[in-house]
């Protein structure tokens, strides 16, 4: 007797599934790879989305809880395995992976930890995606992403750190408040390292064209009787704040990175600020990953903006080149 | 000398700000909580949310995460504190707050745990929001849905337990991935009680009107040779196998709240099967709230359709009333 699909349903193309368009693959299933897995999914920006860890039971309650949502969702296909054929034809891979600093350890230690567990994931997601743009998010991300691209043999376009985006959207978040405006209305760019040492261009700082170093020419230097460079202090503190309050940071991150993703799969060639290969710019002479303006579309990062930068703050790129090399010149195995 | 914001803006009004049209306050920003603020925002419905917790730490720490992704967001306004002032004004309060089911363990162990918690927070959301519409997500959804009726003292239209409308969604996924496609291709619907003894109504469901039980009229029968009737008990075994595998559930229950907010603030009159108070329907004569389609819209519970249901069905519900009423008639100071 036919099954209620039989008699339901009548086949008209006897064609194999076609494959995805638009796949993203999430490396990473903690806090950070849901944030990026369920905004990327709310912006419907992809048509297939995979998973993957090596905890396999949280994988699968992850990828199920998920799939449970369908009904919700424009995103027909989430799939999830600690094996990385599940992620094979990915237009962008994200890499939320790894481990976390333990304390009292050394940051060049963590790498090298980081390192070893990248040169297991970072050669899979390759073998099975051989085209895709990869964008790494875990920490330190500047030494993450030269690592990343070290390991892929792909070319610098096709890796991506996260940099930092999320410092930017911090801060004009940040500053915006202080104006009374909403963050979009608010362009300010913050460069270099993400991290404890990246670099706020006030040069660039404006409101509708407005320069806000113009109105005030202290803005940002310890003069200021507005004390604006408070507001970077507060976006470099911005994480470990909100790690100290609720123990990690997940959707400031999660939707910056979904922010990233949507340049990409739609071609749309805007301009973030993330990491990438910096050598031979601004007189860096080493190859390490900073963040600048960067044109993204589908082919990665398709062009570079160029700064004009005081001497101050190329002074700053260039502490953190060397600082970057530093700890990348003694890794093993990459 | 005139600050920055001084040179750069100048006010054309100088009123109060607007007040919120389209407030959203959630109560607890545990993982459930949460998912429905990061839904919530990401399907851009409120203009103003608000998160309330008793956690200090915890409620700031994800305030100012959500806050950090203004940049890429369309909710200008995010605020938190754990005094429920911060909540004036709303027109949704979906209250996710409570002690969440261990694993193995059922809905109804946790009732009274639950009540003595919303013994404090119910009160508090009426005093500032006198005209919202209360969405009760914590479990066990339809008793403590009863329980903030009777603590609110609001009409019934407008306190809502989220109820069967995730088992639903879980239920057209499961049944549209037998058939190939998409879960809103696929009409079926579960009503009662939002748990174990949840009811689906077999001789309801139906693709493109052709109806299931037409095709195979032992369809959620134990004489199926297809056992459909899997899927349902797959569906009731949901939450408990995530929980199993990842600790929790949080982002279907997320989508499927912001799925209700949206028939709710944009006045949609949408059918959800959602908990409400059913005492007089299908020879139910106690006051308990279960799972029926109703009609919301903005002001709430508009109306509920009339199922053509089986005996057997009825009697399910019956059932389910007279073992909600059991536990309900235990409880102290409800």
């Amino acid at each position: 007797m036919s099954s209620v699909l039989q008699k339901l349903i009548s086949p008209l193309a006897n064609t194999p599934a076609e494959p995805p368009r638009n796949k993203v693959t999430v490396v990473g299933v903690g806090q950070v790879g849901m944030a990026c897995a369920i905004s990327i999914l709310l912006r419907d920006l992809c048509d297939e989305l995979a998973l993957v860890d090596v905890m396999k039971d949280r994988l699968k309650g992850e990828m199920m809880d998920l799939q449970h949502g369908s009904l919700f969702l424009k995103t027909s296909k989430i799939v999830a395995d600690t094996d990385y054929a599940v992620t094979a034809n990915s237009r962008l891979v994200v890499v939320t992976a790894g481990v976390r600093q333990q304390e009292g350890e050394s940051r060049l230690n963590l790498v090298q930890r980081n390192v070893n567990v990248f040169k297991s994931i970072i050669p899979q997601i390759v073998k099975y995606s051989p085209n895709c743009t990869l964008v790494v998010v875990s920490n330190p991300v500047d030494v993450l992403t030269y690592v990343t691209w070290k390991l892929s043999g792909l070319p610098k376009h096709r890796v991506i750190g996260s940099g930092t985006n999320l410092d930017s959207a911090r801060f004009r978040f940040l500053m915006a408040e202080r104006l009374g405006i909403h963050a979009s209305s608010f362009n300010g760019w913050v460069l270099g390292e993400h991290g404890d040492t990246s670099v706020p261009v006030w040069s660039g700082a404006n409101v509708a064209g407005v320069n806000l170093q113009k109105l005030n020419p202290e803005i940002g230097t310890d003069d200021d009787s507005e004390q604006w460079k408070a507001t970077h202090k507060a976006v470099v503190n911005s994480a470990y704040e909100v790690i100290k309050l609720k123990g990690y940071t997940n959707w400031a991150i999660g939707l910056s990175v979904a922010d990233l993703t949507e340049s990409i799969i739609k071609n749309m060639s805007r301009v973030h600020p993330v990491s990438t290969m910096v050598k031979d710019m601004y007189g860096i002479g080493e190859e390490v990953f900073l963040s600048l303006p960067c044109v993204l579309n589908s082919s990665g990062v398709s062009s570079v903006i160029n700064m004009t930068l005081t001497d101050a703050e190329v002074g700053q790129l260039r502490n953190s080149a060397d600082t970057l090399w530093g700890i990348q010149k003694d890794l093993k195995d990459v | 000398m005139a600050s920055i914001l001084q040179k750069l803006i100048t006010p054309l009004f100088s009123g109060p700000p607007e007040l919120p049209r389209n407030k959203v306050t959630v109560v607890g920003v545990g993982q459930v909580g949460m998912a429905c603020a990061v839904s919530i925002l990401l399907r851009e419905l409120t203009d103003e949310l608000a998160l309330v917790d008793v956690m200090e730490d915890k409620l700031k720490g994800e305030m100012m995460d959500l806050q950090h992704g203004s940049l890429f967001l369309k909710t200008p306004k995010i605020v938190a504190d754990t005094d429920y002032s911060v909540t004036a004004n709303s027109r949704i309060v979906v209250v996710t707050a409570g002690v969440r089911q261990q694993e193995g363990e059922s809905r109804l162990n946790l009732v009274q745990r639950n009540v003595n918690i919303f013994k404090h927070i119910v009160p508090l959301i009426v005093r500032y929001s006198p005209n919202c519409i209360i969405i009760v997500v914590s479990n066990p959804v339809d008793v403590l849905t009863y329980v903030t009726w009777k603590l609110s003292g609001l009409p019934k239209h407008r306190v809502i337990g989220s109820g069967t409308n995730l088992d639903s969604a879980r239920f057209r996924f499961l049944m549209a991935e037998k058939l190939g496609i998409h879960p809103s291709s696929f009409n079926g619907w579960i009503l009662g009680e939002h748990g174990d003894t949840s009811v689906p109504v077999w001789s309801g469901t139906n693709v493109a009107g052709v109806n299931l039980q037409t095709l195979n009229p032992e369809i959620g029968t134990e004489n199926d040779e297809e056992n459909w009737t899997e899927t349902h008990k797959m569906v009731v075994d949901s939450a408990y196998e995530v929980i199993r595998l990842k600790g929790y559930t949080n982002w279907a229950i997320g989508l499927s709240v912001a799925d209700l907010t949206e028939s709710l603030i944009r006045n949609m009159n949408r059918i959800h099967p959602v908990s409400t108070m059913v005492q007089g329907m299908y020879g139910i004569s106690d006051a308990v709230y279960l799972s029926l389609p109703c009609v919301l819209n903005g002001g709430g519970v508009a109306s509920v359709v009339n199922m053509t249901l089986t005996e057997d069905e009825v009697s399910q519900l019956q059932e389910s009333a007279s073992t909600l009423w059991d536990i309900q008639k235990d409880l102290q100071d409800v």
